[in-house]
């Protein structure tokens, strides 16, 4: 469940890694931003005259995040990252965490320190097989991360988009001499990474019912940790690593107290995801899938 | 000769910090023909070629493609107006198999956009099966197993060059830009390119050629002009090139008199 999450959001990074080899630090605020723009919707609509089901709300909420994500990770890479298009690598670095930080303290006014609770929308029902426990809530988050990554996979591996979105990642040079608008195609990863990021974003949010200007932090490290895992720049990858970082943190979790005799709780949870980061970058840096050395300097 | 000019170069100049790597060049570049350009290294011929495909923009002069300007366009813009090039050290997508590759080549010729990728429609899938049977088709046309999967890195050498003209064909070129598309070729495969270069002129598409294999050159080309330092030195029909003492001086180093 968490791993699907992650899945999602780690596809954001890896996207953007293959085409432009830049980590964008400000993808976990983006997820962020999506949960908190959902918030507001639902608490909007549920104010409108006429009625609307729950489902409709949430809907039309999902629907304005999806929105406002895409709009923002847009005018992120205009803003942060084109200007910076054959600067040295490390520039780019620096306004993806200086952008990353000016999100969160932009959130931070507009929704407040407090942590948000999700409305009651549905009321979460919990089934029980083979003394594994799941909620209706995690099905249904499993369920939309398979439909939209295997939506994505079609698209980046047999359209004509698709196409011309790895060729920009082999070569924005090479892909511009062929006739691809290659500052379409980055923006329109950007796009499609935040329009991700906004689903995970509520999904995370209906999963904890809680929401927090900072959660877009860790999610976004750990995402970032579950692309490295994969080999970052390989999109099968990253859904592989955030399934695995996923599972990997719910066991290490649900296992540390004993190993440890009580010494430590569930709440080291995440020690685990960047023990997987720092293992992966020591033994085997280009990831699972990985196959070349990502470096295009 | 008056000559139905497709592709017109005016006082064309580009310089690199001091260094005047093209100065004032004129060319006039005939429908249907094969216009080679030839000059001893350093001369400028690739980089007249970044400057026609919009890697560079002149410092001086313009261009212009069936009266259509194209100086300062950007590269894409380029390619869909009609001139599409190949490239001296060969620039393949090393990852995706050769039918994709001229796949991408059609990308400018086609419409297909982000809703028509999420949805599927069935002009979308259309449009895709059309693309992968022209696809295979081009790769047929210049002597490649459509059917190859490999990645296109793993292919031999000639078929690697094969693999981008097919590529640049695939744009729909008016003209088509070669940039040394014999070099590092045995005499079968530069054979059997010469026969290719026929074929896509027969076709109606005007091809420009830089060749260092001389004979290739004059046995092909309706037009030559000669470069060196950045300068155009001749123009003409291969045996005045050959006549010409300038270009003997400077570049066939008096070989083929």
């Amino acid at each position: 469940m968490l791993g699907s999450v992650y899945a999602l959001v780690a596809l954001g990074y890896t996207m953007v890694y293959g085409i432009l080899g830049l980590i964008n630090f400000a993808h976990g605020e983006v997820v962020m931003i999506g949960a908190m723009v959902v918030l507001t919707m639902i608490g909007f609509l549920s104010g409108f005259p006429a009625p609307l089901s729950n489902g409709a709300i949430l809907l039309f909420a999902v629907i304005t995040a999806i929105l406002v994500c895409s709009m923002l990770a847009f005018l992120i890479e205009r803003v942060a990252y084109r200007p910076l298009r054959n600067a040295p690598r490390l520039a780019p670095l620096i306004t993806a965490i200086g952008m990353s930080i000016l999100l969160q303290n932009i959130a931070m006014i507009i929704w407040g320190r407090q942590y948000k609770t999700f409305p009651d929308l549905f009321s979460t029902v919990s089934y029980s097989f083979g003394g594994a426990n799941i909620t209706n809530v995690q099905v249904f988050i499993i369920i939309i991360s398979i439909l939209i990554m295997s939506a994505l996979l079609l698209t980046i591996n047999f359209t004509r988009i698709g196409r011309a979105m790895r060729a920009t990642a082999e070569s924005p040079q090479i892909a511009s001499l062929m006739g691809v608008n290659v500052n379409y195609i980055i923006s329109l990863t950007f796009v499609l990474g935040a329009a991700l990021a906004a689903v995970a974003g509520v999904l995370v949010f209906a999963n904890y019912s809680v929401a927090h200007y900072s959660m877009g932090f860790m999610l976004g490290l750990k995402a970032f940790t579950a692309a490295v895992l994969g080999g970052i720049g390989n999109m099968a990858g990253a859904m592989l690593g955030g399934i695995l970082l996923g599972l990997i943190e719910s066991i290490g979790a649900g296992y540390i107290s004993d190993f440890t005799g009580g010494f430590m709780g569930s709440h080291y949870q995440d020690v685990f995801a960047f023990l997987v980061l720092i293992g992966v970058l020591v033994l085997r840096p280009t990831g699972i899938m990985g196959e070349r050395v990502a470096d295009r300097t | 000769m008056q000559k139905d000019i497709v592709l017109s170069v005016k006082g064309v100049t580009k310089s690199f910090g001091g260094l005047k790597a093209l100065s004032k060049i004129n060319l006039g570049i005939g429908k249907g023909e094969i216009y080679g350009l030839i000059g001893p290294n350093g001369a400028g011929k690739t980089t007249l070629f970044n400057i026609l495909t919009g890697i560079y923009t002149p410092n001086q002069g313009t261009f212009n493609l069936d009266g259509k300007d194209l100086a300062g366009l950007k590269p894409h813009l380029i390619v869909k107006a009609g001139l599409a090039r190949t490239f001296q050290n060969i620039r393949l997508f090393g990852n995706m198999s050769g039918l994709e590759n001229v796949m991408v080549g059609f990308h400018v010729r086609t419409k297909t956009g982000v809703m028509g990728a999420v949805f599927r429609h069935y002009r979308a899938r259309e449009e895709e099966t059309n693309l992968r049977n022209k696809s295979k088709s081009l790769m047929d046309y210049v002597g490649l197993d459509p059917e190859l999967t490999q990645p296109s890195t793993t292919l031999p050498y000639g078929d690697q060059r094969r693999l981008e003209i097919a590529r640049a064909l695939a744009t729909n070129p008016k003209v088509i830009a070669l940039d040394e598309p014999a070099a590092g070729m045995n005499p079968t495969e530069t054979a059997g390119l010469r026969d290719l270069l026929v074929r896509i002129r027969r076709d109606g598409i005007t091809i420009l050629l830089i060749e260092h294999d001389v004979k290739l050159v004059m046995g092909l080309c309706d037009t030559v002009a000669v470069l060196d330092y950045g300068k155009k030195i001749a123009e003409g029909e291969p045996k005045e090139i050959k006549a010409n003492p300038d270009v003997i001086q400077a570049y066939l180093g008096g070989e083929l008199s």
